[in-house]
């Protein structure tokens, strides 16, 4: 009997590791992201090269995705092309006054211009639907899309990161468009 | 003792109940060791379990989709995963404590915590430290199947994970899907000097209980052979008791033939002589006793049937003083067998003369002549009765070689010296059948006897080396060969004192 409850013990413990993997690997659905800078959005790019990050401001994930753009910061400190960054920060339309002024909103504005989006009116614009999304824009063109973080909440120096760096520096990357891990910005049929 | 040597052991049933001792003693404090580290291990799951609760809910309380909040699925995961993975093993813990299926489930769920630590951490190098610290405190079940199964657990969790998803176990995405082995091989590093630690402890906890059951099995041989030396002594004490009176009974048998022959002889026949001629002249009693030559024949007569009785009368008190020393061998006996003696002070060559005296009639008998020869020696303070069967022992001994012996000569010489201020020596030389070399070796031993056909048993020499013992004394056999006599040497402390290291 003992081995028995044993044997169904080892095994929910795989499945709970598989369950935790799967969850922390799976991305959020991010379809619909505009190729071109659109033109109904009121943001102007102000340069060549613009990088827009959607941050939902109480979104623990997201706190991943700002540490692992302080290394990308200061790992393109010297590039030629450097990207002028913007957050655009999501807040509900019926949310008081200072909901959004979170840590993340703080991280964010150290690494360049914060900008509140109510209702995730310009996230919309971009097709953009998940927090921690990030979009870089070379002249109107978008030339990376995805997330910079290796899984939900996770640092490290994934793909990701590295591809975008090389974006920045005018590399030739193979892959432009990765998995986002990190919270919805709206309820409708986003999955967390 | 055929039935006691049924009880004795034999060198491999030592050796297999040693075995098997060492082996109880071993699976007793491995028990209560994996008991104690089980209880350790117990708070340590709960804590981790504490803590993975309390990490997710102050890092990822809350989520959110939009404007609404929600209970993040970490801290559930932290909470439920966290019971399931520490809940079994301490459950395992409270019901079978120190089994194997216990301190295995009890690896995994630390090997578990690793491996969930290093994901949550996105493959932090520091949370791999965790691997180490829970094989070291694994390593204090001192079994290497645990140690094994935790290596598996994180091996096996090491090359799936970075198989599939790498940025969780190593933090990088790497190009090398071998990249487990390099992880796995530090752990085995580690583990080598664990498994080498568990089975060093483990040769010396046997070596240890080895030692503590050999002991404990000397212990209880020791007392087997207490036991058996118990029921031999009362053996040989009942022995050396009819041994002794036996010796005694026939100066009593003696003695009693004497008195009877003597008493049928002269006493009985004189009486019923006396008795016919006053039968005879019972009418005329006064002319009878008035005829001068019969007063002159009857008055020496009763004066003779008087010493007939003062002869009778000396021979029943020498048979009473045999009876007297037959009470005491038995008390003697019974103080040898409580291991305590009354000691008194007496002049040796009296008690010798009172031995040579018990043995007269023997000795008159088989026509053999006792000489004694004394010198002056210091009185001696020691068991009077134990020293009387001694020597009576010995006198007999010389007896019995010399009726074996064809020799004309027939005399023991019994001579009392003066070894030492404290020591006094006595020597009992016989013309008798003699001791070969062979045999003066094992003249001493219990059982052995040169006259087992004549009814020796060989327990007399035997006891009289161990009472002499007792008495601090020593004896020896001297013998110049075979039909050449044998001389034995006594020799005693004036004061009892049993030295150190004598039985």
């Amino acid at each position: 009997m003992n081995k028995l409850i044993f044997a169904i013990w080892c095994c929910m413990l795989v499945a709970g590791m598989v369950w935790i993997s799967d969850y922390s690997t799976r991305p959020a659905k991010s379809d619909g992201v505009l190729d071109l800078w659109p033109e109904e959005t009121t943001l102007r790019c102000g340069g060549d090269s613009c990088l827009l990050l959607f941050v939902h401001p109480r979104c623990p994930c997201t706190r991943a995705t700002l540490r692992q753009l302080e290394k990308l910061s200061a790992d393109t400190a010297d590039a030629i092309r450097r990207p002028r960054i913007v957050t655009l920060c999501y807040c509900p339309d019926t949310a008081e006054e200072g909901w959004a002024k979170t840590d993340i909103w703080e991280s964010a504005s150290a690494l360049g211009e914060v900008i509140l989006d109510p209702g995730g009116e310009e996230a919309g614009r971009f097709g953009i639907s998940t927090s921690g999304h990030i979009i870089l824009f070379d002249h109107g063109v978008r030339i990376f899309d995805g997330g910079i973080t290796a899984g939900r909440g996770h640092e490290g120096e994934p793909p990701a990161l590295t591809a975008l760096i090389g974006c920045i520096r005018g590399r030739e990357n193979k892959q432009c468009a990765f998995p986002v891990y990190g919270c919805g910005l709206f309820e409708r049929g986003i999955e967390q | 003792m055929s039935t006691n040597a049924s009880h004795v052991l034999s060198e491999r049933d030592v050796q297999t109940e040693i075995s098997d001792r060492t082996s109880l003693l071993m699976e007793d404090i491995n028990f209560r060791n994996c008991c104690k580290i089980d209880s350790g291990f117990f708070w340590l799951l709960f804590a981790q379990w504490v803590l993975a609760g309390v990490l997710t809910m102050i890092v990822t309380p809350t989520t959110w989709i939009g404007a609404t909040e929600h209970v993040h699925m970490h801290v559930w995961f932290g909470i439920i995963f966290g019971a399931l993975v520490s809940g079994f093993p301490m459950f395992m813990i409270l019901k079978c404590p120190g089994h194997l299926q216990t301190r295995l489930s009890v690896g995994i769920a630390q090997a578990v915590w690793t491996c969930l630590l290093i994901h949550l951490t996105g493959g932090r190098i520091e949370t791999h430290f965790h691997a180490f610290a829970s094989l070291a405190f694994l390593a204090a079940y001192r079994d290497w199947r645990v140690l094994i199964l935790a290596t598996a657990v994180i091996g096996i969790d090491h090359f799936v994970r970075g198989l599939l998803w790498p940025m969780s176990v190593y933090g990088v995405a790497v190009d090398s899907q071998y990249r487990f082995l390099e992880h796995v091989a530090w752990v085995l590093f580690m583990d080598i000097f664990l498994f080498w630690s568990c089975f060093r402890h483990q040769k010396e906890a046997f070596e240890k209980y080895h030692r503590r059951a050999v002991l404990e099995e000397q212990a209880k041989l020791n007392e087997q052979m207490i036991k058996f030396s118990r029921e031999a002594g009362k053996a040989e004490i009942a022995t050396g008791v009819l041994h002794n009176v036996g010796n005694v009974m026939n100066s009593v048998n003696v003695s009693a033939d004497v008195l009877k022959d003597r008493m049928r002889s002269k006493v009985q026949r004189r009486l019923q002589a006396t008795h016919s001629l006053l039968e005879e002249h019972q009418q005329n009693l006064p002319g009878f006793f008035s005829d001068q030559q019969r007063a002159e024949y009857f008055v020496p007569f009763i004066g003779q049937l008087s010493e007939d009785v003062g002869d009778l009368l000396a021979e029943v008190e020498s048979l009473q003083e045999k009876l007297n020393h037959v009470n005491n061998v038995v008390a003697s006996q019974q103080d040898l067998a409580t291991m305590s003696g009354v000691d008194s002070t007496f002049d040796m060559a009296e008690v010798i003369e009172s031995s040579i005296v018990m043995l007269s009639d023997s000795f008159l008998k088989s026509r053999v002549e006792i000489d004694f020869e004394k010198e002056i020696v210091p009185f001696v303070t020691t068991d009077k009765h134990k020293l009387i069967q001694i020597l009576v022992n010995l006198l007999r001994n010389a007896k019995h070689a010399i009726e074996d012996n064809d020799g004309t000569e027939r005399s023991i010489l019994v001579r009392l010296y003066k070894v030492s201020e404290c020591r006094i020596g006595i020597e009992v030389r016989d013309t008798g059948v003699g001791i070969s070399d062979e045999n003066l070796g094992k003249i001493f031993q219990h059982g052995f006897s040169t006259r087992k056909d004549r009814g020796g048993h060989g327990f007399g020499l035997h006891h009289t080396v161990c009472v002499l013992q007792e008495l601090g004394g020593e004896l020896r056999a001297d013998s110049e060969g075979v039909g050449r006599g044998a001389t034995f040497f006594l020799e005693l402390p004036v004061e009892n004192r049993v030295p150190e290291g004598s039985a």
